[in-house]
């Protein structure tokens, strides 16, 4: 492996862009005329551009990614997350074409990335299902779905990120939610099959991470929380879970590690669950790729998850052992997302007016933008990544809300503010979480954070005065003006 | 021309020289130690110590600190209309015409110079009507959505010895 394409943006490519440099290997970054002034285009070796109306497009062109690769003389293709990283289409193209895909085959991402055929699977290697229903035409699902009981899950089979997701609590809710969940189906992946399953109560999502070799080696790296989520969107992952001792990590990274050794699992992916309050846990799917959140397990292992994408994707062998895998501390990542929490997360852009990083011990920021960015509507509105160290939980919730406070992100507007007053919700601090936690205690975030944030308005008008030259008068005048007080 | 900061239903009228010395509204605010590096402000007030972050968009003001964010939007107001309206007479008279936006003072409401009375918007641009004097509100003639022509009288004041009995 000598040079890679990263077929992708943001703070991602300029993460995989590092890695790989350090490690002697060349990089092409495929950008879209949007991109080409990003610190990704300026830290890759070389970029190509690509094309595409809207934006997003250019990094979903397969035949277009697999000639700029051949192209500019890329031996591999590292598709990151999100786009084409979980497309089995675009992993066979690029083998085809002679190149090295970072992840595992077409085949296995083929069969994950069909979540009723992954269920199936997962069953066939014992691994725990919530009672499901597929769907067999409208009359039969119906039925199905009801003989589940309520509240349940309408999901797409073609599905992730949290896409095509609805709640059914009562049946008059059935029929239409099984609609929209199908058009919506349709409209993100192409492909309207659903299928329904048992919501349980206050589950909490929990994540393991592995790695796989091409000769049948699997390790977990233990397992990632992510439970604060908002519209089924992660917002703040950690590890190691406080609901899960050292008897359930086992049995939980077993299950893992033995679907992986089924499905003749090659590289790093991620395989989900869903964990009850009764601590029995149920498989929700596997994601073929780098996570977001691999960060947090790079804190606690060491390790860094891309150089061993990289060393697995060029044939090397894991030289390690499971036992050699030790957890250190405890890791919080927070997403630093460009949106308008009051009014409902709603995206929010413009120019990236000043840009502050927070700096200090166990204190990690993965980003793609710089200050001046133009924030455009045209991609995700995840801006950037915070991820801290600490010895134990609580020293990492103190040191995670001290480095948000002093994140500076002026222009469109943020979720540093809401991430803040969250991580002081006592519920938040006593790892009382689960997946409902944000519905739960929204009102009562948005409430502290709008008390929180607000800088005093007639000592910054006092300096912002002397700044600004529409307010600065002349000695004299400012003398006549001394008269007004009493 | 003076500057008035706007934060929302918040309104500042500030004029500041270069020593530091400033007036927000009806207040003079000292800043030691000024000091100014690209977007980063920094100075001393009542002995505490401030750091700033603004970034400036157009019209529109942004300052941080320590997590912590104020947004306002300048706009400019002229003097000398204000000063015709103000220092010469007991009234408050509209200096274009215009729409009320916002009226922010009510009958026997004392006033110092430099807080905001009326809001008016004149060809889509807003302007802010500021006390050019001490004083206590007598009677308001107009209230938000009042259509009114220049000159037209908006608020006007108690007479000095009205005002001290």
């Amino acid at each position: 492996m000598k040079h890679i394409l990263v077929a992708n943006r943001g703070e991602i490519a300029l993460r995989i862009i590092r890695t790989a440099h350090r490690l002697g290997i060349k990089t092409t970054l495929a950008a879209h005329a949007v991109d080409l002034q990003s610190i990704a285009a300026q830290t890759a070796g070389q970029t190509a551009q690509i094309f595409g109306d809207p934006p997003v497009s250019a990094y979903l062109d397969i035949p277009q990614l697999t000639k700029v690769a051949l192209d500019y003389g890329c031996d591999t293709v590292h598709p990151g997350y999100g786009f084409l990283s979980e497309n089995a289409a675009f992993a066979a193209q690029v083998e085809a074409a002679g190149l090295c895909w970072v992840g595992p085959s077409p085949d296995v991402i083929g069969l994950m990335g069909d979540k009723i055929r992954a269920r199936e699977f997962a069953h066939r290697c014992g691994l725990p299902l919530v009672p499901f229903a597929l769907d067999s035409g409208h009359r039969e699902f119906r039925d199905a779905v009801l003989a589940l009981r309520f509240p349940v899950l309408i999901k797409a089979a073609a599905g992730g990120g949290g896409k095509g997701i609805k709640i059914v609590r009562q049946e008059m809710e059935l029929d239409r939610a099984i609609t929209q969940a199908r058009s919506e189906a349709l409209r993100y992946f192409g492909d309207e099959r659903v299928y329904a399953e048992r919501f349980v109560e206050r589950p909490r999502h929990i994540e393991v991470q592995i790695l796989a070799d091409q000769f049948g080696k699997v390790i977990h790296l233990g397992e990632r929380e992510c439970s604060i989520q908002r519209r089924f969107q992660k917002i703040i992952e950690e590890t190691p879970s406080v609901a899960i001792d050292p008897d359930l990590r086992s049995k939980i990274c077993g299950a893992a590690v033995a679907l992986a050794k089924a499905s003749q699992y090659r590289n790093a992916g991620t395989v989900e669950f869903i964990l009850g309050p009764d601590r029995e846990f149920y498989f929700l799917e596997v994601n073929t790729r780098l996570q977001v959140e691999h960060p947090v397990t790079e804190l606690v292992t060491g390790l860094d998850l891309v150089e061993w994408q990289l060393r697995i994707a060029s044939g090397e062998a894991l030289p390690f052992e499971q036992s050699d895998v030790a957890s250190n501390g405890h890791a919080i990542e927070c997403r630093i997302n460009a949106e308008d929490v009051p009014s409902g997360f709603v995206p929010s852009s413009g120019i990236l007016a000043r840009y502050i990083e927070p700096h200090g011990e166990g204190i990690r920021v993965d980003s793609g933008v710089c200050e001046l960015d133009r924030l455009t509507s045209s991609f995700d509105p995840m801006l950037a990544k915070l991820i801290v160290w600490g010895p134990d939980r609580g020293s990492t919730i103190a040191r995670t809300e001290e480095a948000l406070r002093n994140f500076c992100l002026l222009g469109p507007e943020t979720n540093i503010a809401y991430l803040r007053a969250l991580l002081k919700q006592p519920e938040y601090v006593a790892g009382h979480i689960d997946t409902g936690f944000i519905d739960r205690h929204h009102e009562e975030i948005l409430r502290f954070m709008q008390v929180e944030s607000r800088l005093d308005a007639r000592v910054t008008a006092a300096f912002v005065a002397l700044m600004i030259p529409e307010a600065r008068v002349s000695y004299s005048s400012l003398s006549e003006l001394g008269a007004w007080k009493n | 021309m003076t500057a008035v900061l706007r934060s929302g239903s918040e309104f500042l009228a500030v004029m500041a020289e270069a020593s530091g010395r400033v007036m927000v509204g009806r207040s003079e605010v000292r800043i030691e130690n000024f000091s100014r590096n690209g977007g980063t402000l920094a100075g001393t007030l009542g002995g505490a110590r401030w750091e700033i972050e603004v970034a400036r968009i157009g019209d529109r003001i942004i300052a941080w600190s320590s997590g912590r964010i104020w947004q306002a939007e300048i706009q400019l107001l002229p003097v000398s209309e204000i000063d015709a309206a103000g220092e010469h007479s007991d009234q408050i008279t509209a200096p274009m015409p215009g729409s009320i936006v916002q009226v922010h003072v009510s009958p026997s409401q004392p006033v110092a110079a430099g807080d905001v009375m009326v809001t008016i918007e004149s060809m889509k641009m807003e302007t802010a009507l500021v006390a050019i004097r001490d004083g206590v509100v007598a009677s308001v003639l107009v209230e938000a959505g009042t259509t009114v022509d220049r000159g037209a009288i908006l608020v006007s004041f108690m007479k000095q010895e009205e005002a001290a009995s």
